[in-house]
């Protein structure tokens, strides 16, 4: 190797010359001797191998194969289902070698519990749900766990995640004790944020931003019953002696074990549930007769009516893995999901939100990006005002 | 990466003691390198999809007694590597008469990502630096690559190799020699050609 053919050397040249790359490579203690004196002997080449250098680094990858987010995401959700799945089949098998050994004494204890009843002075979860003040919280920065009078958690993650225990709460890094705690909790998910919560009884619910969920801390002997206003995806766990219920201010859905949405914001006019597997009941005073619904069936309730179509339920949760799919749907009514989704105010022409459109956003990019590709698909200009928030006009 | 700072450690303590909030974190922060050496090993994307998630599964339900963060790393790629070779040996052994002992052949791909350098010198770039590294075996291949761009420890190559530290030593020293030898050579040749 002679140092000297490398005087007129650029960055450039340097990265498609074979000895540079293998000192990049391979980092061989020669080779950095080389180069080392060759930059002694030629200071004018330091420049040049010093750009090479972050060149090499910046822009050359081996085997840079790699998923996206969203595929990543959904790794992620099918690995929980796989772990959810064996864990049920190993407590099954547990809960089957345990029962003959304590069949006896289940017939002396069974009616205790009845006794000891103590939830008779609680009130009922709608009543308590729709008495509670009608706050500003959607618009606050935080997620909001109230699990009593005094003791509100404030988690300030973009997607929280909520576990409750046996004997105690687990709220991102904070540890409620659940004696603590009164009859009925309630999470407040504010625009922008998201929460995924899990109950004792394995039920687990993804919560879209700005909405309210109220529970009881623990569920009773014979029913599982929260109350909902706003988006959730729930994936109920079997258990035919409690049915689950959940509860908005227009319908309640009665369930067994199965996977569904229910978007039930009270500020929208259209309340939805769409069912994934399994199969639920619902009552509205829409309707008289409850009306059940099949895997991959939508419910609609618009004020006094109601109806039933065929979709593909996959894409009406895929908000709880951070996408967006839509099908012919109203410039405006994507522009509401967008704004709850980031917590973002975007104004928009009533001229252009009838438009319609069809695709899949990627709600984790910022919301410049997703107005550009909107922008792509549609005759529209959008701009960012000072305060933060979007407006969007036709293009002239 | 650097995967010392307190909160990596903070978590990999929890990920020890089975908390679900970090499993997943370490779960979404290997699966790509994961991938990425499943890929290389010459396994088509939905079988090492499938295949990361087996050792994920079999990793929550057992004892975590990883000594650090690393050893989990290496550990991850190590039974990524035993899971594919046991799916595609099983296939060589349903689809063909005998079975090969090189199930994985590993090869190393260069991308040149298109920021400030201009198409044609990328080419040139890229070339070069297969051409460089098509002078070597796979298995020479996957231990520079582990050494050099995955900045694993010779302990580590060994262990995922299945190889002696020793070995793995030699494996890559050997490599290193190989790539300079060719050159020299060259050199030789293009001597006795300018001055025959």
């Amino acid at each position: 190797m002679q140092a000297d053919k490398y005087k007129n050397y650029t960055a450039t040249d340097f990265l498609k010359d074979r000895d540079f790359l293998r000192w990049q490579l391979f980092n061989r203690e020669e080779d950095t001797l080389f180069w080392n004196d060759a930059v002694e002997k030629y200071p004018v080449l330091k420049l040049g191998i010093e750009e090479a250098v972050t060149l090499y680094k910046d822009n050359i990858r081996f085997n840079d194969f790699r998923m996206s987010h969203p595929e990543i995401s959904e790794c992620l959700v099918s690995l929980q289902g796989l772990i959810r799945h064996k864990k049920k089949r190993r407590l099954s098998k547990r809960i089957v070698m345990g029962v003959s050994a304590i069949a006896a004494s289940v017939a002396i204890f069974i009616s205790l519990p009845l006794l000891f009843n103590k939830n008779d002075h609680v009130q009922d979860i709608s009543t308590f749900a729709q008495a509670l003040p009608d706050n500003n919280d959607l618009y606050s920065s935080d997620t909001k766990l109230i699990v009593s009078e005094n003791n509100t958690v404030v988690l300030n993650n973009k997607e929280s995640s909520i576990q409750y225990e046996k004997d105690a709460i687990k709220a991102d890094d904070n540890l409620i004790l659940k004696e603590e705690t009164s009859p009925y909790n309630q999470l407040i998910i504010p625009y922008g944020k998201r929460s995924v919560i899990t109950f004792s009884d394995g039920t687990k619910v993804w919560v879209n931003a700005g909405s309210r969920l109220v529970y009881p801390a623990e569920f009773d002997k014979g029913k599982r019953e929260i109350y909902v206003d706003g988006e959730i995806y729930i994936e109920v766990s079997e258990d035919k002696k409690r049915p689950f219920v959940i509860k908005t201010r227009q319908m309640d859905i009665e369930v067994l074990g199965t996977k569904f949405n229910v978007s039930a914001y009270e500020a929208d006019k259209v309340n939805s549930v769409v069912l994934l597997s399994g199969s639920v009941s619902i009552s509205s005073n829409a309707h008289n007769k409850e009306i059940i619904l099949s895997p991959n069936q939508k419910y609609s309730n618009l004020e006094n009516s109601c109806s039933v179509e065929n979709v593909d339920a996959n894409i009406y949760i895929l908000w709880a893995q951070g996408l967006y799919q839509f099908e012919s749907e109203k410039l405006g009514n994507i522009v509401i999901r967008l704004e709850r989704y980031y917590g973002i105010k975007i104004e928009c022409d009533a001229a252009i939100a009838e438009l319609k459109c069809s695709g899949k956003l990627d709600l984790k990019d910022d919301m410049n990006k997703l107005l550009e590709e909107l922008s792509r698909a549609l005759p529209i200009i959008y701009r960012q005002n000072a305060n933060g928030s979007y407006t969007i006009n036709a293009k002239s | 990466m650097d995967v010392s700072t307190p909160d990596h450690i903070s978590l990999f303590t929890k990920f020890k003691e089975g908390d679900d909030h970090a499993f997943s974190f370490f779960y979404e922060f290997y699966i790509n390198d994961l991938y990425a050496y499943g890929i290389s090993l010459g396994g088509e994307k939905e079988v090492v999809k499938d295949a990361v998630q087996d050792i994920f599964l079999k990793i929550y339900f057992e004892e975590k007694d990883f000594s650090s963060i690393d050893h989990l790393k290496y550990f991850l790629l190590k039974s990524l590597k035993n899971r594919l070779y046991n799916i595609y040996k099983s296939k060589v052994v349903s689809t063909m008469t005998g079975i090969s002992e090189d199930v994985l052949s590993f090869s190393i791909t260069t991308t040149v990502l298109d920021r400030i350098i201009n198409e044609e010198d990328r080419t040139i770039i890229q070339q070069q630096v297969e051409d460089l590294l098509s002078k070597l075996t796979p298995r020479q291949k996957e231990a520079i690559y582990l050494r050099f761009m995955q900045e694993l420890e010779y302990e580590e190559i060994a262990e995922i190799m299945d190889i002696t530290p020793h070995a793995a030593r030699k494996l890559i020293s050997r490599s290193l020699k190989r790539l300079r030898d060719d050159e020299q050579l060259l050199l030789i040749c293009l001597c006795m050609l300018i001055f025959p």
